[in-house]
């Protein structure tokens, strides 16, 4: 448990050394953990990791939240913090991936002001539907909205959400249209969606585990099925082999960061959340899956999800204004 | 009677649960907490939550939830206790609190005010509990009958009514309500993902923060024009218990108006995104048009006063019917309290209620005990409070402008929020030189985006037909109502000026 | 009071209102793209909104130029309005530079010369009083991540 005191006390150690504190004896004073959700799902999973790496540590893990602005301003504060290690940012596809084609300019420079460490985890998205829609496949899907799609609705959070950009990706392959309805409160998409406003949205697999009576997934992204929904079939099964709806979750430093404390802040979340333990209360019930990938991995996947995110941006001719 | 029997079995179930004794205890701590924190101007239930979130961890589940639970009512609270006591709400849904409370604070009944306020709520609490027990079921099947074409209609008919809460004229109510719908426009536009009004400043392109904008227009702008004044002497009053208690008259007033707010409360809690605001200020407005002194509102009326504030606590009850049963956030602390439940291993959800009745009946049951709590902790706090009032106002103001920058700073740790504090104080300052009243403009910004979220939604959804409106038997309901007041009021406005 | 003398403050009122709605409207014509009520773009409801308000504005000014004035109207308190704007602008843009201590002192010296009363060495001791209530409450009590100096 953290005691106030033993914040203060590591706040006024940190004041005192400052930027003088080495590699080797990382981490002796507080880290901070900076994300842009305050109250989401992923604040609640980043407040368990954060407990579980301060056991590791033995320092206190301090969880900052900026929110707004797709993530700018939580990434922007972290690239403009000290490169000690001391300020992790944690953050989505947004920042790592969409966020330099959605807007036309960036505070910090997104190629180089941070330094990607891991990714942490994978979200795999599926095709959800309403039950009373009276479809079971992927294709009594598609069929549907060929004949009817512009009487059809599909929600979203907004524009360049993932569950926009995804969707598209989806309609655009399959080749039909659907009406995009967009929501800012989770309560009342899911609420249109029960009561039959909205007819399908992409997301992950918690609202189907959760209402197998009234939402059917039709599909999900993945190598292989996954082993809560063992009927669901992916999207390459479903005929998508080149679909992929995920989104991740990804930390960084910022840019200048020594190499070892790199390492060690990888390794030690990967110890975090590759325990079994954590998997089974933590990730499988969020839908989420454990990717712990090094730097070398995590900066590699982002090399080449960036060009594909650029062209479909491009595509639906999406820009959002700084 | 098969509904009194699983009514009774549950409330046994809960009560066995909730009256452990380390539950009363967390219980009572949570309540203590919140209430404390919640004082504070700025900090509302969520910032309270989420900072002791991490102290919850090493606490059994149930516990933890009841815990937090009580911090969510505490905070509550104590956001109102500020608003009668300073003119500074807690949180922004708490400024309906400042109509009637502040100035019954300014005559010296500050106590009374903080009497009348922890009944109705305890009252209003107890109450919207009492249906989430009852009723959950029900109450989320006509929650489902709302579309957006009817959420939109009733949002209209919310800032209709908020715009008569004012106390000059209706037609300055409307002016004041439609500034807070344009401020609510500042931002990322979610339909086209257009910045409007935002100047190329990141620090807009999620909107105008509701804390700095309610802690400017009611905080800063209350020193401002208190300060240096020598009419601002303290308030003689008394602490005794006894001169805390209403009379016997106003009692007859108070009890009928919380069973109004109650209600209202209650339906409009199940209607997930309407924001806790709209039904406080729709009760506010129900009373005024419904009392014999109408004159009375805006200068210390018990009714506008006692309504809000049961309408909110049993709003609050039945806000949680969709976040239990659907595991879907109702707002951004029951987020946290979903947050919560993961992180001890349950997963939030229709579930929760058959796999884990213990939990989930004892979480019910602790909210009427926190309410009890809440009561008992407050009704000797009140003595505490109104001393507050005695501090010299010379002395007193710096403290509420640092603990407001203290607050809003705290919350994102963003020096622009501080500047918004700022521009809002003076813009609320020249409002009150315009003799133009605050209030519905925080309604009108605390609704502006679902509303016209819906509007657009509404008309995405008919191709742009407005007669939907007049189709549908509630929203042809509401937007009548709308017409009415807008007719008479118009009315009015023209024979004044003759 | 007959006073013979025309609601000029709410004839005030009436024209800001109408220039704000107007300039609101003007600017959402001329910067965001309108769009049909079936597909609003992001100009369509702030239009509105400024016209609604320009007209509201018309009718208070109309009607307040035809009518006497009933009540005296607040003055404005330059003094006191200086004194919160010094204190809030301190805070803002010394509590990163500096920390929490030394800014919250700034801004309770500066807020607390609102009030002609308040000479300097209550304003001193008031200053170091809430300071160190504020950061019993915030940082030790609550701890927050507030950092009390940053020297």
């Amino acid at each position: 448990m953290r005691k106030p005191t033993q914040i203060l006390t590591a706040t006024i150690l940190g004041a005192m050394f400052g930027t003088q504190a080495f590699a080797q004896s990382y981490p002796d004073h507080a880290v901070t953990l900076i994300h842009a959700y305050p109250g989401g799902p992923m604040d609640a999973v980043m407040h368990v990791v954060a407990e579980k790496l301060s056991e590791i540590w033995g320092q206190p893990v301090v969880i900052d939240t900026r929110p707004g602005a797709n993530e700018i301003i939580s990434a922007d504060a972290v690239a403009t913090a000290e490169p000690d290690g001391y300020t992790i940012f944690v953050g989505t596809e947004s920042t790592f991936i969409y966020n330099p084609y959605l807007y036309a300019s960036l505070p910090y420079d997104p190629n180089t002001a941070l330094t990607p460490v891991s990714q942490l985890f994978d979200i795999p998205f599926g095709l959800l539907v309403r039950a009373d829609l009276g479809v079971d496949t992927v294709d009594d899907f598609v069929a549907m909205m060929r004949a009817d799609g512009m009487n059809h609705s599909y929600g979203s959070f907004g524009v360049g959400n993932i569950m926009h950009v995804g969707m598209e990706q989806f309609l655009g392959a399959a080749g039909i249209e659907m009406r995009h309805v967009p929501y800012r409160v989770a309560g009342q998409l899911m609420q249109d969606m029960f009561g039959g406003t909205i007819d399908a949205v992409v997301a992950s697999a918690i609202m189907a585990n959760r209402f197998p009576d009234q939402m059917h997934m039709l599909m999900i992204d993945g190598d292989s099925r996954m082993a809560a929904l063992p009927d669901v079939p992916t999207f390459a099964e479903a005929g998508f082999p080149d679909l992929h709806i995920r989104p991740i979750l990804g930390i960084a430093v910022p840019q200048g960061t020594p190499e070892d404390v790199q390492a060690t802040i990888q390794q030690s979340f990967a110890q975090v959340i590759t325990d079994p333990e954590f998997v089974g209360s933590v990730v499988i019930p969020n839908g989420y899956e454990t990717v712990a990938s090094t730097p070398a991995e995590f900066q590699a996947f982002i090399a080449e999800q960036r060009p594909i995110s650029e062209a479909l941006v491009n595509d639906l001719g999406i820009h959002l204004e700084q | 009677m098969d509904l009194l029997t699983a009514f009774t079995d549950h409330l046994s179930l809960g009560l066995s649960e909730a009256l452990a004794p380390m539950n009363l205890w967390y219980c009572f701590l949570g309540v203590f907490l919140g209430t404390l924190v919640g004082v504070l101007p700025g900090l509302g239930a969520l910032i309270t939550i989420s900072l002791l979130l991490p102290f919850t961890y090493q606490l059994p589940v149930e516990g933890a939830l009841i815990m937090l639970a009580g911090v969510y009512f505490g905070a509550d609270f104590g956001g109102g206790t500020c608003s009668i006591l300073l003119g500074v709400p807690g949180h922004p849904a708490a400024a309906v609190d400042v109509l009637d409370g502040y100035p019954m604070a300014k005559k010296g009944r500050g106590g009374v005010a903080l009497f009348i306020k922890s009944v109705a709520s305890a009252w209003g609490s107890i109450f919207g509990i009492l249906l989430l027990m009852l009723f959950a079921p029900l109450l989320a099947r006509f929650a489902r009958q709302f579309s957006p074409v009817e959420y939109t209609a009733l949002m209209a008919l919310g800032l209709v009514a908020a715009a008569t809460v004012g106390r000059g004229s209706m037609l300055k109510g409307l002016a004041t309500m439609v500034i807070g719908l344009i401020i609510a426009t500042v931002g990322t536009d979610v339909n086209t993902g257009f910045q409007r009004f935002t100047f190329g400043l990141t620090g807009l392109s999620d909107g105008i923060s509701l804390i700095a904008l309610a802690m400017g227009l009611f905080a800063v702008t209350e020193v401002i024009t208190s300060a240096g004044q020598k009419s601002v002497s303290p308030v003689k009053a008394s602490y005794r218990l006894r001169d805390q208690l209403p009379s016997r008259g106003e009692w007859r007033r108070v009890w009928p108006a919380m069973l109004r707010g109650s209600g209202l409360g209650a339906l409009f809690g199940a209607l997930p995104g309407t924001s806790g605001g709209m039904a406080t200020f729709m009760s506010y407005a129900v009373e005024k048009k419904l009392s014999r002194h109408p004159e009375e509102f805006g200068h210390g009326a018990v009714e506008g006063l006692a309504a809000p504030e049961a309408c909110n606590n049993a709003g609050i009850g039945t806000a949680m019917i969709p976040s239990l049963t659907l595991g879907i956030p109702g707002d951004a602390v029951m987020a946290l309290l979903l947050a919560a439940m993961m992180l001890h291993g349950i997963q939030p959800g229709p579930l929760v209620m058959v796999m884990e009745p213990q939990l989930f009946w004892g979480l019910i049951a602790s909210f009427w005990i926190g309410t009890v709590f809440l009561l008992i902790l407050n009704i000797p706090l009140i003595g505490v409070w109104v001393r507050l009032l005695q501090i010299p106002y010379p002395l007193l103001f710096p403290g509420i402008v640092l603990f407001t920058c203290i607050g809003v700073y705290s919350t994102a740790h963003s020096t622009f929020d501080l500047y918004l504090v700022l521009l809002f104080g003076l813009f609320g300052y020249l409002l009150h030189l315009l003799r133009l009243d605050v209030v519905p403009l925080v309604l009108g910004v605390i609704l502006g985006q679902p509303f016209e979220e819906n509007l657009r939604r509404s008309l995405l959804l008919s191709d742009g037909d407005f007669s939907v409106f007049v189709t549908r038997p509630i929203s042809l309901a509401a937007v009548a109502l709308v017409a009415v007041i807008l007719a008479f009021s118009i009315r009015r406005a023209l024979r004044a000026s003759t | 009071m007959a006073d013979e003398t025309r609601d000029l403050r709410d004839v005030l009122t009436g024209v800001l209102l109408a220039g704000l709605g107007l300039a609101v409207a003007g600017y959402a014509l001329a910067t965001y793209r309108l769009g049909t009520p079936a597909a609003m773009g992001p100009g369509f409801f702030p239009t509105m909104l400024g016209g609604v308000l320009a007209a509201l504005g018309a009718a208070i000014g109309l009607a307040a130029w035809r009518r006497t004035r009933p009540e005296a109207a607040p003055q404005p308190k330059p003094r006191a309005m200086l004194a919160v704007t010094a204190g809030i602008l301190a805070f803002a843009l010394t509590v990163r530079a500096l920390g929490f201590v030394p800014s919250a002192f700034l801004l309770v010296l500066c807020v607390g010369m609102a009030d002609a009363t308040n000479h300097l060495p209550r304003l001193l001791l008031l200053g170091a009083a809430l300071t160190l209530l504020s950061w019993a409450i915030f940082v030790f009590g609550l701890g927050m991540p507030l950092s009390a100096f940053n020297l």
